[in-house]
């Protein structure tokens, strides 16, 4: 028995649909009083359909498909962001997400503090933090604008110190929506040092992308989406080959 | 239900932190910082005190620590219902990255509330030293009692209207619009001694506002403690609203995702 897995069984996943229909209180008054036109309803998306996977410690899984297949709502879901309308997904390890990365910073608060508040979303203490902060510091390489309020940072300054934190911090099982790269071409390449060193030490890693190429290079597993549906599950080389010819032949379920 | 309540207390770090960030950002951006929170009721009930003192006939030095208990518990109130509404919707970006319990957003607001209530609270003590200075000790024993219910109060208050702002977008304006009606309905800035109407009087003393105002001013203005009948009241909003608040939270907590 592993110490870090993710289970998942007979998963659903649907944005409901009452979310873009009745968005107001007027709305709902009138619509309860039938008056005002009647707005045409808009249907659940169904993301995820009964889906059963098992991820276990050492796999390296990389999820592809086309594009609203639900791969980025399977991630979500194992991240425990979106909930699921019936089934389960169950998980034993510490998991860092790395999505919407350079979301979630307090513009008026320096750099210094927002690594402190990034650190402590992601649940860890305020000592281990400070234990880390001199380190992520250096690899941003922010030198004196580490004290400056986020609101004067370049793009370019921002995504790197998004990325510093987010690698930094490490959890046991790695999520990811793309590979990463971030600032200009001498950091891409420590970037890409650091996160093969990430990808090394996590125990289990999910993977979503686009970029075949790097599944391939990358992960173990592969598993081809198709909405909502798992198509194809095994070997990464042989999972992409099928999703290559399925996109060659145009069949698209 | 205990599995929620741990997952407050284990993000309690970030939540203080936000909530320190934010009262570090609301002062750093004025010049006079801190100082402004303070002196902004005093000019406030200043302002009041004599436009309505001298609508109603009253002395401005004992109508004025009147108007400014009200006005600061009043404020209070406000910042919860009305700025309350905001308290999910500003946090999207970090709901959307890591999953914690929805409620330590209301809470955050709460304590940033209650840190703004805290500040004006000196300047209403410096007034009572020059005119009641024996009401002084009754207000230390009884104040600590009176914020933590408040404080306790605002939390769920917050809760409700962030989960409510976020399903319906204009419920904004529909808290403003309720909240100026209990206003007029509450004795913030008029004594219901004032009005001589015994009907009124009995209505005022129906309004939960009134018995939140009581709380306050009691202790300071009278140099009692508040009465059993204040805590009461008090009590059963804050059980109204904690019901309400976990209601909501089983209800919606789920699917309240999806309407970022």
């Amino acid at each position: 028995m592993s110490n870090y897995y993710i289970r998942i069984r007979n998963a659903e996943l649907a944005y409901p649909a009452t979310t873009y229909n009745a968005l107001t209180l007027k709305e709902e008054v009138f619509k309860f009083f039938r008056i005002g036109k009647p707005t045409k309803l808009l249907y659940d998306i169904h993301a995820i359909k009964n889906m059963t996977l098992d991820i276990n410690e050492g796999e390296r899984l990389g999820i592809i498909g086309r594009n609203g297949a639900g791969k980025s709502s399977l991630l979500k879901a194992i991240a425990g962001i979106y909930p699921l309308q019936s089934g389960s997904i169950e998980t034993s390890g510490k998991i860092r997400s790395m999505f919407e990365l350079s979301l979630g910073f307090e513009f008026e608060a320096s750099g210094r503090e927002n690594i402190l508040y990034r650190g402590l979303l992601l649940g860890e203490s305020p000592e281990s933090v400070r234990e880390k902060i001199d380190e992520i510091i250096a690899f941003a390489e922010l030198g004196e604008f580490i004290d400056y309020p986020i609101k004067a940072y370049s793009a370019g300054m921002l995504v790197r110190l998004a990325f510093s934190i987010s690698t930094t911090i490490r959890g046991d099982i790695l999520l990811m929506d793309e590979i990463l790269a971030a600032g200009d071409a001498g950091f891409q390449v420590k970037a890409q040092k650091r996160m093969e060193e990430l990808i090394n030490n996590a125990k289990i890693i999910v993977l979503v992308s686009h970029d075949l190429a790097a599944v391939e290079k990358i992960c173990n597993r592969a598993i081809y989406i198709s909405s909502g549906e798992i198509v194809a599950d095994g070997k990464a080389s042989d999972v992409v080959r099928e999703y290559r010819n399925s996109m060659n032949a145009g069949v698209v379920k | 239900m205990l599995d929620y309540l741990n997952g407050i207390w284990n993000a309690r770090h970030f939540w203080r932190h936000l909530a320190q960030a934010e009262l570090r950002y609301k002062f750093r951006r004025s010049k006079l910082g801190i100082i402004w929170t303070m002196i902004y009721p005093l000019l406030l009930t200043a302002m009041m005190a004599v436009v309505f003192g001298s609508l109603f006939k009253q002395p401005v030095r004992e109508f004025a620590p009147y108007v400014f208990s009200g006005l600061l518990t009043w404020e209070f109130l406000v910042s919860s219902v009305i700025g309350g509404c905001q308290s999910l919707l500003v946090s999207e970006a970090y709901i959307k990255q890591y999953k914690h319990p929805f409620a330590i957003y209301p809470l955050k607001t709460n304590m940033v509330n209650i840190y703004t209530f805290l500040l004006a609270l000196p300047g209403l003590a410096l007034w009572i030293l020059f005119i009641r200075p024996a009401n002084l000790l009754v207000g230390l024993l009884a104040m600590p009692l009176s914020i933590l219910l408040i404080f306790m109060l605002g939390w769920p208050i917050v809760l409700v209207v962030s989960f409510l702002n976020l399903k319906y977008r204009d419920f904004g304006q529909v808290s403003g619009l309720l909240m100026q009606l209990i206003w007029y309905g509450s004795p913030v800035f008029y004594d219901p001694k004032m009005l001589n109407s015994p009907t009124l009087i009995a209505v005022l003393e129906l309004n939960p506002v009134t018995h939140i105002l009581n709380l306050v001013r009691a202790p300071i203005l009278y140099g009692q403690f508040p009465a059993l009948m204040d805590y009461a009241f008090v009590l059963a909003t804050m059980l109204f609203f904690y019901l309400l608040a976990l209601f909501m939270i089983w209800r919606s907590e789920k699917t309240l995702i999806y309407y970022f």
